[in-house]
């Protein structure tokens, strides 16, 4: 006789409780209506993230495979720009049209009509991209405006997630590219790049924060904050990559500056609203995010930052994400600094110290507490006595 | 709405949906809450004393982290001015204090346990050092083996995963050290037996998935640290990677594969099978599915690209299309797999728990998280 197990995980909080919650405390008057909006708004949910990767992928491999295909046959080329444009046109109307057809299709031909479709977009935007160079000069700069132009006029039209965000990704990305090396923009490189940074934090905050921003903008805020990611990554490791042979060095002070503000606001956001300012852990995680932007390290408040959010909105993605950026940016900030190894032991040890002392001082304030009555002692490693909510990154 | 970016779900009762930050959010912005309603939402479901928790963890073990790689930076230095009696005699007294911290905090808590980690670290500091200062010319496989056997002990009576973790890299780096500086060093074996290290590191790792397969299924509370489900995808995403990098070196250059590469090919065929049995069939976990699949959506694909290669090598127009075409439906046939399986997972998971009570001692499928998340 063998006995069944059913693995159990700790205990989340489920919407129904919410609503009781709410509706014991005569907070809310139609339980009922609101019931019937959070199960209408369940029946559609997200697919899984393995499965978004997996048809990226496939899509991005096919497309570069058809536009080979079209170059060997000469339906591309570089001396007829208005061939491949119209080409482009007719492949990304394809796909658009192929898409609006089979999404409310439930056959099992549906999920190979949608891969062609993105397929279809994916080499019908990379032949505009190529069809326009010549337009808008030939160089970085055009890639990034050409390839902005095509992403803004197909994003409302081909709703499908993945395409948005690996789209908006891109154009982001070759913009980065462009601050970094091309002197196209008219404005000094250091400018640019700080510019391009508070653009991309207000963006993303605007996204992310404003809660009657629709799905709708989901991919666009994802893409940002890669970008943001992938534009501190180069911020933060200068003396690795040395930009690619430019020894270009921008001053991470003003990014220092923003992202640390940035922070500040999130810190606010998830205590509750700036009516929570006063609060005296909140002051304390203010004047911790100034300590560590006084110590220039961007990249450390960045993935604080996303590990804040994810908490916050109960989003693991960007808990995991700003998880796995931690050591990344932790590393590069200790192997950067300009001092012997000795040196770094030193800070090294110091600064762990003052971590550890700051986990103390949590739990002399008493902070570190999930209820007054439970001792911090009886808290255990596993996150098992997390009574409200989901603690866990795992 | 039905888009490709949402897939078929039964309806689900309120108590199965979970609260979520985001799920305030949409009520407030579609005016079904008022904003003290909002308030008293998030207060409820994030309560302040959480955040506590949450930063007193992420600065403990931050701190720790730092200390530590201070310490391994600052011998690494190999100050001359400190005398190798000192440097010794500092490791020492650090591995003391910290197992007397381990003591003092005890082992059911994390303090407790990143003392004990941190010993084991100051372990193989401490053979490093040795080695530096007496130049023993000992092999550099013999100080992992040596600091892993040592550690061993620490590690069993931890009961601690991302204590686990250390001593598995400490001693997969001694296996491919080994590998690298006994056998093949001393020709026992030849060179195209050198890639059978990684179905070698495939089995030792699999190994260790089952034992913690086996031991977080028993009821017995004392194995509760080992269900985290990130102990199990930390070994099987690396088993995967070494079970597939034979067979696709026997897949991209056959002509160079000799007997390791197709003894690891079987090895990493089997390897696939075996685990995509157990997550289907014994332990019903669809992370770890996709996983499996994706792997072999990576083998198929790139033989089909080869095959494709050789076959049409002269009409490179056609093979391209080709490629692109049978890449969309490879694509496809994974992700239409992978849907059907969370479906049939779901389902099967449900039956489990309606018929729970009275097959209680009847079966041993053990049912885990089916269906893809909305958080």
């Amino acid at each position: 006789m063998i006995n069944v197990k059913t693995e159990q995980h700790p205990k989340k909080m489920s919407a129904a409780d919410l609503v009781n919650h709410l509706s014991n405390q005569n907070l809310i008057t139609d339980p009922n209506g609101i019931n019937s909006f959070i199960q209408a708004q369940q029946q559609t949910p997200d697919i899984p993230i393995y499965l978004k990767i997996l048809s990226g992928i496939g899509a991005f491999i096919a497309s570069i495979c058809f536009v080979g295909f079209l170059i060997l046959i000469e339906v591309i080329s570089f001396n007829n720009a208005v061939g491949a444009l119209t080409t482009s046109v007719i492949f990304i109307v394809a796909a658009i049209g192929l898409y609006t057809v089979t999404s409310d299709d439930n056959s099992t031909g549906k999920n190979f009509f949608l891969q062609v479709s993105f397929a279809l977009m994916g080499t019908g935007k990379l032949l505009f991209v190529f069809a326009t160079l010549e337009d808008f000069g030939e160089n970085l700069l055009a890639i990034a405006l050409s390839s902005l132009l095509i992403t803004a006029l197909t994003y409302p039209f081909y709703r499908l997630h993945v395409e948005r965000f690996m789209s908006c990704t891109g154009v982001l990305i070759v913009i980065l590219l462009n601050i970094l090396w091309e002197d196209e923009l008219g404005l000094p490189t250091d400018i640019a790049f700080n510019l391009f940074i508070l653009v991309q934090l207000i963006a993303a905050g605007c996204l992310l924060f404003h809660p009657r921003v629709l799905a709708f903008f989901q991919p666009l805020s994802q893409a940002l904050i890669v970008s943001l990611t992938g534009s501190v990554l180069f911020l933060s490791s200068h003396t690795e990559f040395n930009y690619l042979d430019n020894p270009l060095v921008i001053s991470p002070a003003i990014s220092n500056i923003l992202i640390a503000a940035a922070l500040i606001f999130l810190i606010i956001w998830a205590a509750g609203g700036k009516e929570h300012i006063k609060r005296e852990p909140i002051i304390v995680a203010m004047i911790g995010t100034i300590l560590l932007a006084l110590l220039s390290a961007p990249g450390i408040l960045l993935s604080l930052g996303l590990m804040i959010f994810g908490y916050a909105r109960h989003d693991r993605l960007f808990t995991l994400f700003g998880f796995l950026l931690l050591p990344v940016f932790l590393w590069l900030y200790y192997y950067n600094l300009d001092i012997t190894l000795l040196q770094k032991s030193i800070i090294l040890v110091a600064s762990g110290g003052v971590m550890i002392a700051g986990k103390f001082y949590l739990k002399l304030r008493g902070w570190d507490r999930t209820a007054p009555q439970i001792s911090n002692e009886d808290v255990t490693l596993n996150n098992k006595a997390t009574d409200q909510g989901d603690t866990s990154c795992a | 709405m039905s888009t490709t970016d949402q897939i078929e779900d039964p309806q689900r009762s309120l108590d199965q949906i979970p609260a979520t930050r985001a799920l305030i959010d949409q009520l407030y912005s579609c005016g079904k809450i008022n904003r003290q309603a909002r308030n008293a939402a998030l207060q409820h479901l994030i309560p302040h004393t959480q955040w506590g928790i949450w930063a007193s963890r992420l600065l403990l073990g931050l701190g720790v982290c730092l200390v530590l790689s201070g310490v391994i930076y600052f011998f690494a230095f190999n100050w001359a001015k400190l005398l190798p009696a000192h440097k010794l005699g500092g490791i020492q007294f650090a591995i003391i204090a910290s197992i007397i911290a381990a003591c003092v905090c005890g082992l059911n808590r994390l303090s407790g346990q990143l003392a004990l980690i941190s010993a084991s670290v100051f372990v193989g500091v401490f053979l490093a050092v040795f080695g530096q200062i007496y130049q023993t010319g000992a092999d550099a496989y013999q100080l992992f083996m040596v600091w892993s056997l040592l550690i061993l002990g620490w590690t069993i009576l931890s009961r601690f995963a991302a204590h686990w973790v250390l001593w598995l890299v400490v001693f997969n780096v001694f296996l491919g050290l080994w590998w690298e500086q006994v056998p093949t060093a001393r020709s026992w074996i030849g060179p195209d037996w050198s890639p059978l290290i990684l179905p070698l590191l495939a089995c030792f790792n699999g190994l260790v998935l089952c034992t913690r397969e086996l031991l977080s299924q028993r009821s017995a509370s004392s194995y509760d640290w080992l269900s985290a489900k990130w102990t199990r995808w930390i070994i099987l995403i690396p088993i995967l990677t070494l079970l597939n990098i034979p067979i696709l070196l026997l897949i991209v250059s056959p002509d160079l594969a000799y007997e390791g590469v197709f003894i690891g090919s079987f090895v990493g065929a089997i390897g696939h099978i075996c685990v995509y049995v157990y997550y289907r069939k014994i332990v019903k976990d669809i992370w770890s599915l996709a996983a499996i699949t994706i792997s072999a959506l990576i083998i198929v694909e790139i033989l089909t690209i080869r095959v494709l290669f050789e076959i049409l090598m002269d009409e490179e127009e056609l093979g391209l299309l080709l490629m692109g075409i049978v890449t969309i439906g490879i694509i496809t046939g994974f992700t239409m797999y992978l849907r059907y399986l969370t479906r049939t997972l779901q389902h099967e998971n449900k039956v489990s728990v309606t018929t729970l009570p009275a097959k209680s001692t009847a079966t041993s499928v053990t049912t885990e998280d089916t269906g893809p998340s909305n958080d």
